[in-house]
Order: C-alpha cells, then structure tokens, then sequence
C-alpha cells in the first residue's frame, strides 16, 4: 500500500488504457498488471457513437480508479478546459496534466505548465503534472500546490527508459518527501525497476504493455518487476565497489597464510 | 437558422435552443459527456439555461483510452 496525495493503492504501477490491440487484451492486461488505477482521456464524441462506449463500461466493470489526462492540449487554457470536461465526466479532481510543447519529443510546455497548474489548484484540482526532470520547473510546481511530480523517463512511448538518471536521482535528493512518479519513456521491466530502485514511488506506462508483442504477459512482467524494485529499495542495496571483496570468510580456510616451501 | 459548429462539424439548428435542447436533437445523453462551447467549459448545471449562439464551436467529449 502507498499514498499518492489523498489515495491509497495497493499497486506502484499505473496503466495506461490506450494502443492496446483489442478492449478485451487491456482488459486482462489491467487484470495481468493488477493495478488499481488506470490513465484515461477524453476524446470528441462522434455523432454516431453516442450512447455506445464500451471502453468506459469495461473500465467502470473493472472497479479501477481513473486518473484522467489532458492528453493533446498544447496550451495551459486547453489544458484548464480538458481538466474540468474531466472532472465532470469521471466525477474526480484528479488529472495528469500534460501540456506538449514540441510534437516530436511530446515534451512537456515547462511555462504552459505551470500556469495550468496553478489555475487548477486553485480551483480545486489534485494536480498530477507531467514534466521534465527539470529542478527548478519541479519547484515552481511544488510551489503552486502539487503533491506528486511525474516526471519523464524518455519521451513518450520511445521505450528508451530513464534518459536522465543524474538528474532523476537529484529529484529524488531534494523532493525526500514528496510523492513522485515516472511517467512516460518506459520500455522495460527492467527500467521500471531502475527507477524505483532509486527511491521512485510508482511508475505511470502504457505503450511497453500494451504495444510489446504479448500484453498480457508483459503486464505481469511489469507488475512483478515493480514490486521487486519496490522490495529492492525497502531493502537497501550495497554501495558498488571499484574492487573485489571477496564473499566467503577467508579466515581458516586451508593452507591460510601457510608459507609455501619449495624444499 | 444557426450555424454551429460542432466536433469539427459544420451543422445548422434551424432554431435558438438551449444546450439541453441540443443534446436532446442531436440524440447525446448528458450524463455521459461534458461540453465546451468556444474552449470554455459549460457545466451540466448550466445546460438549461446556455443558449447556444450563431457560429459557436461546441465540443462534446466522452470517455476514451489514454496514457
């Protein structure tokens, strides 16, 4: 169990709903993964859809909390307005921020950001803010209210895992407190553990599940990565060493310092 | 006659109506999606009283997959 903001959850992974190959492969993904809290968004309604949405049945079937984005919103009033359609509609003042300021890298917009962020909070929101591993954009977002920090491993969906250890770890150092999270970059179990290994509290993915070549297996894989991490971390891992130490006791094994004679 | 756009749609409401007489004709359950008219939100509350005015852009969203 853990505490993000005025949640617990059982599970330090958060899945992502979308790019999976069918409704019924997320469906067991999200039950293979074992998590409790998934990612949604908000989409245009077309006129021919309306009144048939079978993801949302399967996702409130599912008993799973949501954490809605502003995925696509490229300014801080897009954001504002795709955060209170959400509200409304998942009947939560929850949401992961996202404001992109480059299509390439899907970065996220540091200053959109923190405007966003500031006018949510003040109007009632928890605020879940994608970012970069950016110090002192971290700050300003502390500074305005947020209680959890999401910044990127890698860009979105690159599976190229955590770009930026240094920094990543920086975070950790000056945020001891603080509730943050890894969103976005991650391709592999073992990435997820890394950064949980560095002291991460949860790890926010979509595309490694539901993209690798079995989801549902992947899923686990990451479930059962995650905790291992988390156990790893609990634990406390040895320093590394530059050189050998030798791990069995050398005391009174034969010939110990016994002088070699060539007689 | 006016000239709304909605979702991206050109369409025409041969009549000033509210947002709820809208949804009612263009067969949309309210409780399912959420509405910004010009990129300002419009709370379910206000769906009675929001008179839907010549060349608005409505956007009506519901539930999708994300990341």
């Amino acid at each position: 169990m853990w505490n993000v903001a005025d949640k617990t959850l059982k599970n330090r992974l958060i899945l992502g709903t979308a790019l999976y190959p069918s409704i019924e492969i997320m469906k067991q993904a999200i039950i293979a993964a074992e998590v409790d809290m998934v990612t949604v968004s908000l989409r245009r309604q077309k006129m021919n859809d309306r009144g048939n949405n079978y993801f949302w049945d399967c996702i409130k079937e599912l008993g799973c909390q949501v954490l809605p984005n502003t995925a696509g919103c490229r300014t801080a009033k897009e954001a504002i307005t795709t955060a209170l359609m959400a509200r409304e509609i998942f009947n939560t003042n929850w949401i992961k921020l996202e404001v992109i300021g480059d299509d390439h890298t899907l970065q996220p917009d540091p200053f959109e950001l923190v405007i966003a962020t500031k006018e949510l909070i003040s109007q009632g929101f928890e605020v879940l803010p994608y970012c970069t591993e950016d110090l002192i954009l971290c700050q300003r977002l502390v500074e305005h209210g947020c209680n959890v920090l999401m910044p990127w491993g890698a860009p979105i969906g690159s599976g190229q895992g955590l770009c930026n250890p240094f920094a990543l770890k920086t975070l950790r150092q000056r945020f001891p407190d603080l509730t943050l999270i890894i969103d976005a970059g991650i391709g592999t179990p073992s990435h997820a553990i890394a950064g949980i290994e560095m002291g991460y509290d949860g790890i926010i993915l979509n595309s490694a599940v539901a993209l690798a070549d079995a989801p549902i297996t992947m899923a686990k894989a990451f479930n059962l990565a995650i905790k291992a991490g988390r156990y790893a971390y609990e634990a406390g891992a040895i320093p590394a060493r530059e050189l050998a130490k030798p791990s069995t006791p050398l005391l009174d094994t034969p010939f110990w310092h016994q002088e070699t004679t060539n007689d | 006659m006016l000239k709304i756009t909605l979702n991206g749609d050109l369409i025409e409401l041969k009549a000033a109506c509210s947002v709820t007489q809208a949804l009612h004709h263009w067969g949309y359950n309210p409780h399912d999606i959420a509405i910004a008219i010009n990129q300002i939100f419009v709370s379910r509350n206000d769906y009675a009283t929001t008179m839907l005015q010549n060349n608005d852009i409505v956007d009506i969203v519901a539930p999708m997959q994300g990341g």
